[in-house]
């Protein structure tokens, strides 16, 4: 049985605008295990965002509990959620959200720094190379391309060995050989390093890469299916 | 924390939208101006005005009774004046102490008379410091213990139509209340520049003043220091080695007209920093907030990472602290030969005050000159600092309460 990494029990979340109020999740349970390749899919507004919200401490749950590596969100301070993100957690957002004005290399040492990680320079070039980006370090956001900067948010997010990396999104702005590469290389960062990627996606290059695929409806979960190895094996071959 | 590359992303933000940070520092800059030539000027004037106090006479401090603060009578005597003399000059700080008597008097030639202040002096001390005696313009001033001999201002003579090397017939109330009379040739004569204070000059050896009047001892000891700057501190170790009955007054006692409007002067220059501040503050203010609005989700991006809220309110303090520190610079170096050019060559106001100036028996230049130092370095910085830490408090609020949500969802992009 391997490693539980998060937990979810009976959450309910629900958004509250003066009078309306929207219940966008309805009594998910749901447990993500190390070494899992997840695919979150669903119809907008069905929940896969909030979900990655409660999951990464950036809110918090109506109802319901949410334990990340052994833990209680609800019971955690900001500031201590704000520490969980910093030491075990990488994001990848949908509009790539790079720092405009640090390069490719200090968006990704920038982190570590604020982590005061040793030895930042080394491992933004280590974490640049396994995007291959080895030639752009020095570029830019704005002088690389959206599947570039897509690649170094990905550096960013697994420079400092996260144990799960949360991503909404990521290929939304990719064609489909920039997505099919982004997603080539965070399958070799799970192989080799035994890191979790929880995504949430509209995209089924996505979800033909995923060793889990989760499906969402009106804040529910309809359907987790589970691919063995062997079938994962023979669709890389 | 404070790493490298904090501070190299605080500069670029700073220098991406570079109109608007210049126009920033430029601000900051002509407010740090306005403040520092309008200080530079009064530190002048309230500069000026001591060295005349000291200069007319009053010296920085006063030894004097107790008793005198209230009363104003000049008929009251320091007891020991002369260990007292000799205990001021003791300490290190103090450059002159002229003990000092006064009496109201009756100068008469022939049947013209004029009233006048005599004032008994010790004449080696007097010509170190007080300019009256040192504007003697014919003849010479007084030795020290001479006998017989008075130095009277211009005007006296003229009232009087004597001339140098005369004898004035002197009329005082003595110590036990009969008429004391006794007649003085006069040595020298002085002219300060001002007919309203050569009128009051009447001096005489201390020696000679105490025969006349029957009074002994000193009324009071003028003080003067090397430094202005030690009044306090001189002022308090004096004090302390007085005996009882006799007290130390600073110059803004012995002159409290001159006293107060140095204060009105202060509280005027506070007034114009703390103004030259808000305004600068809330140009600052507002280009500041455009500039963390329009980054708003990248404080979103960074909170969602794990940035500290600490670290964020940092990031904001350290791109105004930089904008506020080149702004005090620049405002420095507009200012500089500014007031380079009023601390040499002075400003006028002679036309203004109408001829010669004079308050309290102060005489005033009327051409005050800039009081330019390094002082101007702190204070530039520390208006530029203060006003742009102030301008930075609800930006740097804003940006800490960026939602982290933003960063994932593109609801509020
Ligand atoms: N901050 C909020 N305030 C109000 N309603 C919200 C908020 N965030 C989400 N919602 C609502 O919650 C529901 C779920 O939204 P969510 O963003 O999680 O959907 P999603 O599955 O990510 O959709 P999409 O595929 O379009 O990104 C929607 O009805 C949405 O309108
Ligand atoms: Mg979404």
């Amino acid at each position: 049985m391997p490693d539980t990494l998060v937990e979810l029990k009976g959450v309910t979340k629900e958004f509250r605008n003066g009078e309306i109020v929207v219940r966008a999740l309805r009594g998910i349970d749901l447990v993500i295990r190390q070494g899992d390749f997840m695919a979150l899919v669903g119809p907008s507004g069905s929940g896969k965002t909030t979900l990655l919200n409660l999951i990464g401490g950036l809110d918090v749950a109506t109802s319901g509990t949410v334990h990340v590596f052994g833990r209680n969100l609800a019971r955690m301070s900001r500031r201590e959620r704000a520490l969980l993100r910093l030491e075990s957690l990488g994001f990848v957002f949908q509009a790539y959200n790079l720092i405009p004005v640090l390069t490719a290399r200090e968006n990704v040492e920038f982190v570590l720094e604020l982590q005061g990680a040793p030895d930042r320079r080394r491992r933004a070039l280590d974490a640049l190379k396994e995007v291959a980006l080895e030639a752009e370090i020095d570029r830019r956001p704005s002088e690389i391309s959206g599947g570039q900067q897509q690649r170094v948010a990905v550096a960013r997010a697994v420079a400092a060995r996260p144990k799960l990396v949360l991503a909404d999104e990521p290929t939304a702005n990719l064609d489909s050989e920039n997505a099919e590469a982004l997603l080539k290389m965070m399958r070799t960062l799970r192989d080799e390093h035994g890191m979790t990627f929880l995504f949430s996606t509209h995209d089924p290059l996505v979800v033909s890469w995923a060793s889990r695929v989760v499906k969402l409806r009106d804040g529910r979960v309809v359907s987790d299916e589970t691919r063995d190895s062997e079938k994962e094996a023979a669709r890389d071959a | 924390m404070r790493g490298s590359l904090t501070n190299r992303y605080a500069m670029r933000s700073l220098r991406r939208n570079l109109r608007r940070t210049l126009l920033s520092i430029i601000g900051v800059a002509i407010g740090i101006a306005v403040a520092l030539f309008m200080a530079a000027l009064m530190r002048g004037s309230d500069e000026l005005r001591v060295r005349s106090i000291v200069a007319s006479g009053f010296g920085h401090m006063r030894i004097a009774h107790a008793e005198w603060e209230q009363s104003r009578d000049p008929d009251l005597r320091l007891e020991n004046w002369r260990a007292e003399r000799d205990t001021a000059l003791a300490l290190p700080e103090v450059e002159v102490a002229a003990p000092r008597a006064r009496k109201t008097a009756l100068l008469a030639f022939g049947t013209r008379v004029v009233g006048a202040e005599l004032l008994g002096v010790d004449p080696v001390a007097e010509l170190r410091f007080n300019r009256i005696a040192q504007a003697v313009d014919e003849g010479r001033y007084l030795e020290a213990g001479e006998e017989g001999a008075v130095v009277v201002g211009a005007t006296i003579t003229e009232h009087l139509d004597v001339e140098l090397h005369d004898d004035l017939y002197l009329t005082v109330v003595g110590r036990d209340g009969q008429m004391q009379y006794a007649m003085l040739r006069i040595v020298g004569i002085v002219r300060t520049g001002s007919r309203e204070m050569d009128a009051g000059v009447s001096h005489v050896d201390l020696g000679e003043f105490m025969r006349i009047t029957g009074y002994e001892g000193a009324g009071e000891i003028t003080v003067v220091l090397e430094d202005p700057d030690e009044i306090p501190e001189v002022a308090e170790a004096l004090a302390a080695r007085l005996p009882e009955g006799d007290v130390v007054l600073p110059w803004q006692v012995v002159l409290p007209t001159q006293g107060a409007d140095a204060q009105n002067d202060a509280g005027f220059m506070g007034m114009i920093i703390v103004i030259v501040m808000l305004v600068v503050t809330l140009g600052i203010a507002s280009a500041r907030m455009t500039a963390i609005l329009e980054r708003k989700r990248e404080f979103a991006v960074l909170l969602a990472l794990g940035m500290k809220g600490r670290q964020v309110v940092g990031l904001v303090f350290l791109e105004s602290v930089a904008t506020g520190a080149l702004g005090a610079a620049l405002g420095l170096l507009l200012v500089t030969p500014l007031v380079h050019y009023t601390t040499t060559e002075g400003i006028d106001f002679g036309a203004l005050m109408g001829g010669d100036f004079h308050i309290e028996g102060v005489l005033i230049d009327p051409v005050i000159y800039s009081d330019m130092g390094l002082w101007m370095i702190p204070q530039a910085l520390g208006i530029g600092l203060l006003a742009t830490f102030l301008a930075s408090l609800y930006p740097a609020w804003l940006a800490v309460r960026t939602d982290p949500r933003s960063a994932l969802s593109l609801r509020e992009g």
